[in-house]
């Protein structure tokens, strides 16, 4: 009966405390929410990261960021080091954005990614940028406001991702180009001088970072990859003369884009890739004024040849950095496999001949006409 | 262990076998005044409250006995002294006409009656005695009762005598079909019960169900309605209600007009209302008040305030301990701030407060008014502002247990309330050990336990399981009368269609 007793009492908290050992207390844990990799001055990896502290009473007093800046072989072996560093048990589950440094980007990222990719804790949904120069100035970096750096910069990320300046990224969407053959990603390129500031997007081949495109040809890159966002504006010199400077310029604003990328094969080898750009636009701002029906003739004319020559500029950069944005190489594997076979798409893919197009139709120009 | 033993068993007590149910030799009427009273006076003990009082019936030696503590005493002037004295000359035969007077030849029966507020006049010489009804009735008014009150419709309420409850249901219902059953309960007690249904529309094996469970009851105190309650329902261990109770008639004659069956008993204004389903619990008479729209969404609302009052102390629980990568970025900054310095682990810091609402609860109901506000007022300052201050409690589970609290009194009926306020505790415990895994598993046992349970050969948990599309017209939402075409399936009426086309389908072909 005792017996009985005891053993009933042995399974029941048995079972009972088995689950706390995969508790994890919000309140024990310290949470990262911001970190950037760079390669060391002795080849070795270095990573900073800024965990939060919200030390105080529970309301009044702003958190802070504790920053941490370790070396180490690996990321995970980073970690463990900072272990030793940081008080309570780091979490990297609630990351925001991940940065790397430049010259890392240059080398590969996917070693370093690796663990992001392995641990099921990890926060897919964080943003990965590309910082012009090192991460640990970025992190450390004095903000004027009173934001995180970390909120900074994932909301600097997002506000470029609705105004189509770079591509919606996060580590979840560039596991496959990044192991893809047939498909390369691109990811915010940041400049760090007295703020952070957007420059244009960072382009991979694989997962090294292999070139780089300014604000305006990122997004015209991003239209001709079809992936308009909420707003993309542009502003362009379209006359000559005038009596003011802001006279010379048009503002427009991409209303709704159509598409039409076609991938022909000729013969074995010379591949061909047509790129027809259609954009509705809306003109925000034309200080000249009288849009009538000429002048917006003109203008169409006028934007559609600027912006081929630009498409055909964002092109040649990209072969340039052998960086197949479009999907050029998925779509040759899919209808054309036998070609697929005898390409070396590293060489050949500089070899493709892009045709972009772009016509530019003014749809809509403002309230007032 | 000696010390132990001799601890839980000192006080240990044989009870003698209970006695069959003798039945009681009647005892003939003696032909003497004073041989019968000496009989009564012996067969009450001698209590004090029996009264005897001679009267002077012109020709007979005449005395009558009463208990003082059951009777009117102006009825007693009005239905005996009254005719006596108004029939001076007249003969014996008129006189107890006038009095109503019952005749009995048996002593045994007539003490029964004597107990229950009636006078029995003894007559020398006389082979019988007669027994006046002389009861004195203190019925309070038909008020709206306290617990389930409503916005609209009737604000009638049961009152504690079972004729008056009858009255208030048959008023509603003038139908031949409404049958009432009797039934005397408690050995000791012998208080009144009645079923009450509709003879064209119950289930006959559910009236027979009901009537076999309610013979069955041998017990000796049978006081009132809900201890009737635990004598016929399935499963007294399951923490769900499986009788519906009820304090208001229009909800007895809505659920009469489905084909259920209704218990009243004398002594309490509840009134029991057999089989009922788990969303029977969730309806409320002002969902019919209310039109079908709005009618729909308060009863969503209800629902909804059941995943709450169960679930959400438990998925605060198992975010915050086991998977808080589901928190918005957002929102992870003040949640991480507000836990970052309680000692408890979030099971302690819930229980905490959990308890202590349901304290200031327990101690609300106890206290009379105007100082059940002051509780209110150091459970609300104390609980809600001081405890957060002192760190010992954050200000999210604040939150959590506050929207808990209240999502659990949204429940119409008081029983249903009390078992998911009870519910929740289990599933807590279960979340704060196995987080989310723990609350689906707990989750998956009620609904096991909710599909098994019965009540009186019903399915609770229809019409989800079994499903039955139909019925789900006035369950999660209330679709307009017109459209309700049949009965819900549940109680098993023997007529399930309800109405032909009428309302607004009737406009459209006319």
């Amino acid at each position: 009966m005792r017996l009985g007793i005891i053993l009933f009492a042995a399974c029941f908290i048995a079972m009972l405390l088995s689950g706390c050992w995969d508790q994890q207390l919000l309140k024990d844990d310290r949470i990262v929410y911001i970190v950037g990799f760079d390669l060391g001055s002795d080849g070795k990896l270095q990573t900073t990261t800024a965990i939060l502290d919200v030390s105080g009473s529970q309301k009044g007093m702003k958190p802070f960021s504790e920053i941490h800046t370790v070396s180490g072989y690996t990321s995970r072996h980073n970690r463990e080091i900072m272990d030793l560093e940081v008080p309570g048990r780091v979490s990297a589950s609630k990351v925001l954005v991940i940065l790397f440094g430049e010259a890392l980007a240059r080398k590969h990222i996917y070693p370093v990614l690796d663990v992001f990719y392995r641990d099921p804790r990890s926060a897919l949904n964080a943003k990965v940028a590309v910082i012009e120069g090192t991460t640990r100035d970025a992190i450390t970096m004095k903000l004027t406001g009173t934001k995180l750096i970390s909120e900074h910069y994932n909301k600097l990320i997002k506000s470029a991702e609705k105004a189509t300046n770079v591509p919606n990224v996060n580590i979840q969407f560039i596991c496959s180009p990044l192991l893809d053959q047939g498909d390369d990603f691109a990811v915010p390129y940041i400049k760090i001088a007295k703020t952070p500031s957007i420059n244009g997007i960072a382009l991979f081949n694989g997962d090294k970072m292999t070139g780089t495109l300014s604000r305006e040809e990122s997004m015209l890159y991003l239209l001709m990859a079809d992936k308009l966002s909420k707003t993309a504006s542009f502003t362009f010199e379209v006359n000559k003369e005038g009596k003011q400077n802001p006279e010379k310029y048009i503002s427009i604003d991409v209303q709704s884009i159509k598409r039409k990328l076609k991938v022909n094969v000729q013969g074995n080898r010379k591949i061909q890739v047509p790129l027809d750009l259609n954009l509705k636009v809306n003109a925000i701002e034309y200080p000249k004024n009288h849009l009538t029906k000429q002048i917006l003739d003109r203008l169409n004319k006028k934007l559609s040849k600027e912006l081929t020559r630009k498409a055909q500029v964002v092109t040649q950069k990209m072969q340039k950095a052998n960086h197949d944005g479009f999907g050029i190489g998925r779509r040759i594997m899919a209808y054309y496999p036998n070609t697929w076979k005898n390409l070396n798409w590293k060489e050949d893919y500089r070899k493709v001949e892009f045709v972009p197009k772009v016509t530019v139709e003014i749809v809509t120009h403002g309230i007032m006409n | 262990m000696g010390l132990l033993t001799n601890m839980f068993t000192n006080n240990r007590r044989k009870s003698r076998p209970m006695l069959k149910k003798s039945v009681l030799t009647p005892q003939p009427v003696f032909p003497s005044v004073q041989e019968n009273i000496q009989f009564m006076q012996e067969a009450l003990f001698h209590t004090d409250d029996l009264l005897r009082q001679t009267v002077s019936i012109p020709g007979h030696t005449s005395e009558f006995l009463f208990m003082y503590t059951m009777c009117d005493q102006s009825k007693i002037r009005e239905e005996i002294l009254k005719p006596i004295l108004d029939n001076r000359d007249g003969d014996l035969e008129g006189i107890l006409i006038s009095m109503r007077a019952n005749r009995y030849d048996d002593l045994e029966k007539v003490i029964d009656l004597l107990v229950k507020g009636y006078a029995v006049l003894f007559i020398e010489g006389m082979e019988e005695c007669f027994v006046i009804e002389v009861k004195s009735s203190h019925v309070r008014s038909v008020t709206e009762p306290n617990n389930e009150k409503t916005v609209e419709g009737s604000h009638e309420g049961f009152v504690e005598s079972i004729i008056i409850n009858l009255q208030l249901v048959r008023k509603h219902i003038e139908n031949r079909n409404l049958v009432v059953k009797r039934y005397k309960l408690g050995n000791e007690t012998k208080s009144e019960a009645v079923i009450v249904y509709l003879q064209n529309l119950a289930n006959p094996k559910l009236i027979n169900e009901v009537d076999c469970r309610i013979q069955n009851i041998d017990a000796d105190n049978i006081s009132s309605a809900e201890i009737i309650e635990e004598y016929i329902e399935d499963k007294s261990f399951s923490p769900f209600p499986q009788l519906l109770h009820t304090e208001r008639p229009d909800r007895v004659i809505g659920n009469l007009l489905e084909g259920r069956v209704v218990l009243l008993a004398e002594g309490s204004s509840t009134a029991l209302i057999m089989p009922v389903t788990f969303f029977a619990f969730y309806q409320s008479p002002d969902d019919y008040s209310f039109r079908s729209l709005q009618g729909s969404f308060l009863r969503f609302i209800r629902l909804f305030s059941f995943v709450i009052s169960i679930g959400l102390p438990a998925y605060y629980i198992a975010v915050v301990s086991f998977h808080y990568e589901v928190i918005p970025q957002d929102l992870l900054l003040p949640i991480k701030r507000s836990v970052e310095h309680i000692p408890y682990p979030p099971i302690l810091e819930a229980l905490f407060l959990e308890l202590t609402i349901e304290l200031l609860r327990e101690a609300g109901i106890r206290l009379p008014g105007p100082v059940g506000q002051t509780i209110g007022i150091v459970g609300g300052l104390v609980i809600g502002d001081a405890v957060v201050k002192a760190g010992m409690v954050s200000n999210a589970m604040i939150i959590v247990v506050a929207l808990t609290a209240i999502a659990s009194f949204v429940v119409p009926s008081h029983e249903m309330s009390a078992s998911v306020r009870m519910l929740r505790f289990p599933v807590m415990v279960a979340a704060s050990l196995f987080g989310f895994f723990g609350i689906v598993y707990s989750v998956i046992i009620i609904l096991i336990h909710l599909c098994i349970l019965e009540s009186f050969g019903t399915p609770y948990f229809a019409p989800v399981a079994p499903l039955r599309l139909k019925d789900w017209k006035d369950t999660i939402i209330r679709f307009p009368q017109w459209m309700m075409k049949q009965r819900s399936n549940d109680p098993a009426p023997q007529k399930l269609d309800l109405q032909r086309s009428s309302g607004e389908e009737r406009q459209g072909n006319e």
